[in-house]
């Protein structure tokens, strides 16, 4: 099923014209699958429910990348029209990116600091200046202004247990108070440390994201006794227990005062990129599936949350499939009940950020489109992800395809060299795309040009 | 009694059998363990540790610490709640049982601050017994690893040792280094 489409220059005029019409590969099926090998910018590809390999189907490999330095002949690849830039660099650590209402740009380090960095950026997109606002805050990762809209009082930060709280007013570069402890009862350990954290648009809840505890709970005490009851809230169904995996692998909410604690939705393995989709106020979360099943099994994903929806972990991934890994015995009682994901994404790529385009310099289709920021595999044969991938939105929901974006990070010296790690996705409000890169601590910036696209045409045409 | 003699044998065959069989399942399992920490005991990336050779008992807490959330590391809870809980210990035992490999690194200088470690890491500083618990070989490890590891028990990213903690946080990343290169080259 690999279809090629190519569309002619007259037929370019009707659809607008986007660099992203120009050729496109579209993979869809088995031929969806793969490596860093097969990628390519414009490449768009879906992978559907009916396509996901049996467990084994390949050995669970292990290839971990090695970061080395960026090379000085290193070269980004994206779409036509489209400039990757340095934004800033020697951000060690460098994970989520927040835009302040006023343009400034919060940035966490989340390791070694635990802090979080302000960066001002001048006319023409660069950082005018630099400031730390916060440091110590073990493991800082999510960061989010409240109240939600032009006059946020707080920036609350998801660090290591807890979410905590600090004074700001617009233009603060430093914390002018210290950090205030608003949620200090989140599990830790396990190896999913990130703690994302965002608000509904009216401000009344706030959303923590907490992964589970292990890969597939090959730990938990005995299962309750009455698991209707427990499933009752403040828990819901597919809810995990036991001192290691209570409370995670959720989205909760808390009321911004740090209390009320509920599940939101349960059995997302580690939600992280938690964003609510400007409009509509949905929730969607990006997600690393489990590991040790095969290069190609279980799809990584990005979806929107239901309130009270049950995803699967542990017992089940997209869909139906059954693991049964899980200690404690299966769970038959929850067969057909966990919701597919929006979008399926290739095995072990792991989607970390996502945020929405507000438009105002991509083409302007892409408005309302996510943009997702893969980490890069350890768990498979040959390398996947190291990318910023699109996902297509029709009416504000996925279509289920995603499309690669900016990639080039892997393989400089070796096929076990990676040069970059992208992490987070957040658009500037000029519209022009940060995404950050917590190998070599930097932070690149994205910007279109219809000019760069005609003249990259011309160019074409003229060698035709 | 004849046919409680034979009962009691043929329970041992099964008892033999299913033993073969769990052994192969551990073998592939630590063959997986290889393709990072290296084939022959040590990894070509130098922040991956060299396992072969190291404390029994240290390699044992180690697992357990990545399995419970006491050490954080994403790959490495995957990787050790691989492992059958009762298998754990085997999986150490094999490890250990195995020559710790000789690396390229070069001898370098001893910092005078390397005899507060031998009390617990061994006059020989390859590893011991100590009143904190199972402390590994230093001897030979990698400087990559080691500076990491130093670093990340310094800045609390690693957790599993107060007394470790402690003690890093009051060197200077610098004489961390030295300590580390030092330890590499022995
Ligand atoms: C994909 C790569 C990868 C695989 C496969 C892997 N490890 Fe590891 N291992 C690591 C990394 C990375 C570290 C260092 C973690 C850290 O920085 O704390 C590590 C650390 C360890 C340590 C701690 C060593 C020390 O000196 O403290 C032990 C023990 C260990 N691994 C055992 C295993 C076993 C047993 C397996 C197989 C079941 C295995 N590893 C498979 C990557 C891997
Ligand atoms: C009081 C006893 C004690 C002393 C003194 C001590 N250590 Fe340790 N060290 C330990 C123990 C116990 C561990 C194992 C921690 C664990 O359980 O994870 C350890 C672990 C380490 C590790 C991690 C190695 C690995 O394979 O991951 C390094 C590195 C280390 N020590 C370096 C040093 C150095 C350098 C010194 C001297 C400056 C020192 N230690 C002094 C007890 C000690």
């Amino acid at each position: 099923m690999k279809t090629r489409i190519l569309l002619s220059a007259s037929a370019l005029a009707l659809v607008a014209g986007t660099a992203a019409s120009i050729a496109m590969d579209y993979r869809g099926g088995n031929s969806a699958f793969g490596d860093w090998h097969g990628d390519t910018p414009g490449l768009m590809r879906k992978i559907e429910a009916g396509d996901v390999a049996k467990p084994g189907a390949t050995p669970s490999a292990a290839n971990r990348s090695k970061v080395v330095p960026r090379p000085a002949d290193a070269q980004i690849k994206t779409m036509p029209g489209f400039t990757v830039s340095d934004f800033a660099t020697g951000l060690e650590g460098a994970r989520v990116i927040r835009i302040a209402p006023n343009g400034d740009v919060f940035v966490s380090q989340s390791m070694p600091s635990g802090s979080v960095t302000v960066l001002r950026p001048s006319k023409d997109g660069k950082v005018e200046s630099k400031e730390t606002f916060v440091t110590g805050l073990t493991r800082a990762y999510g960061i989010a202004f409240y109240p939600p809209g032009p006059n946020p009082k707080y920036v609350y930060i998801g660090m290591e247990g807890k979410v905590v709280r600090l004074p700001y007013k617009n233009g603060d570069m430093k914390a002018t108070g210290p950090a205030e402890d608003i949620v200090t009862d989140l599990k830790i350990g396990g190896g999913h440390w990130t703690r994302d954290v965002s608000f509904t648009p009216d401000g009344k809840l706030m959303y923590v994201a907490v992964g589970s505890g292990s890969n597939i709970a090959e730990e938990m005490s005995p299962r309750p006794a009455d698991l209707k009851a427990w499933e009752k809230a403040p828990h819901s169904l597919g809810s995990t227990w036991g001192a290691k995996e209570e409370w995670r692998a959720n989205v909760l909410t808390y009321t911004p005062d740090g209390k009320n604690k509920q599940v939101y939705a349960a059995g997302i393995r580690n939600c992280s990129g938690l964003t609510v989709q400007p409009g509509t106020g949905t929730v969607f979360c990006a997600t690393n599936e489990r590991d040790l099943l095969g290069d190609n099994t279980p799809p990584d994903y990005v979806t929107s949350v239901k309130k009270g929806g049950y995803y699967g972990w542990p017992w089940y991934y997209i869909g139906a499939n059954e693991d049964t890994r899980p200690d404690g015995g299966a769970r038959p009682d929850l067969k057909g009940k966990a919701i597919v994901p929006d979008v399926l994404l290739q095995p072990h790529s792991a989607p970390l950020g996502l945020s929405f385009n507000p438009g105002g310099m991509f083409p302007a289709e892409w408005k309302g489109d996510a943009f997702v920021a893969m980490h890069g595999s350890w768990n498979r044969s040959l390398h996947t992800g190291y990318k910023i991938v699109r996902l297509p939105f029709k009416n504000n929901k996925a279509t289920g395809e995603y499309q690669d974006f900016v990639l080039g990070f892997t393989a400089p010296s070796g096929e076990e060299n990676v040069w970059g790690r992208p992490v987070d996705t957040q658009f500037m409000h000029d519209g022009s795309l940060l995404f950050s890169d917590d190998a070599n601590g930097v932070i690149y910036r994205v910007t279109y040009s219809k000019d760069k696209v005609a003249a990259a045409e011309d160019t074409g045409a003229k060698k035709n | 009694m004849r046919p409680f003699i034979c009962a009691a044998l043929a329970l041992a065959v099964v008892g033999f059998a299913a033993d073969a069989r769990a052994a192969d399942a551990l073998d592939g399992t630590l063959a997986t363990c290889w393709s990072c920490h290296g084939v022959e005991g040590a990894s070509n990336d130098h922040t991956l540790p060299i396992l072969w050779g190291q404390k029994a008992k240290y390699i044992e807490k180690q697992i357990r610490d990545f399995r419970e959330g006491d050490r954080e590391d994403q790959i490495m809870s995957s990787m050790a709640s691989s492992i059958k809980k009762d298998d754990i210990s085997r999986a150490a035992s094999l490890i250990a049982a195995k020559a710790w490999p000789k690396t390229q690194a070069v001898a370098a200088a001893a910092p005078d601050s390397i005899e507060a470690c031998k009390g617990c890491h061994g006059s020989d500083l390859t590893g011991g017994e100590s009143p904190e618990g199972p402390a590994p070989r230093l001897a030979g490890q990698f400087a990559e690893y080691l500076t990491a590891q130093m670093e990340a028990f310094a800045h609390g990213d690693r957790r599993n040792q107060k007394t470790m903690q402690a003690m890093m946080k009051s060197l200077k990343p610098d004489e961390r280094a030295g300590l580390a290169a030092y330890l590499a080259g022995l």
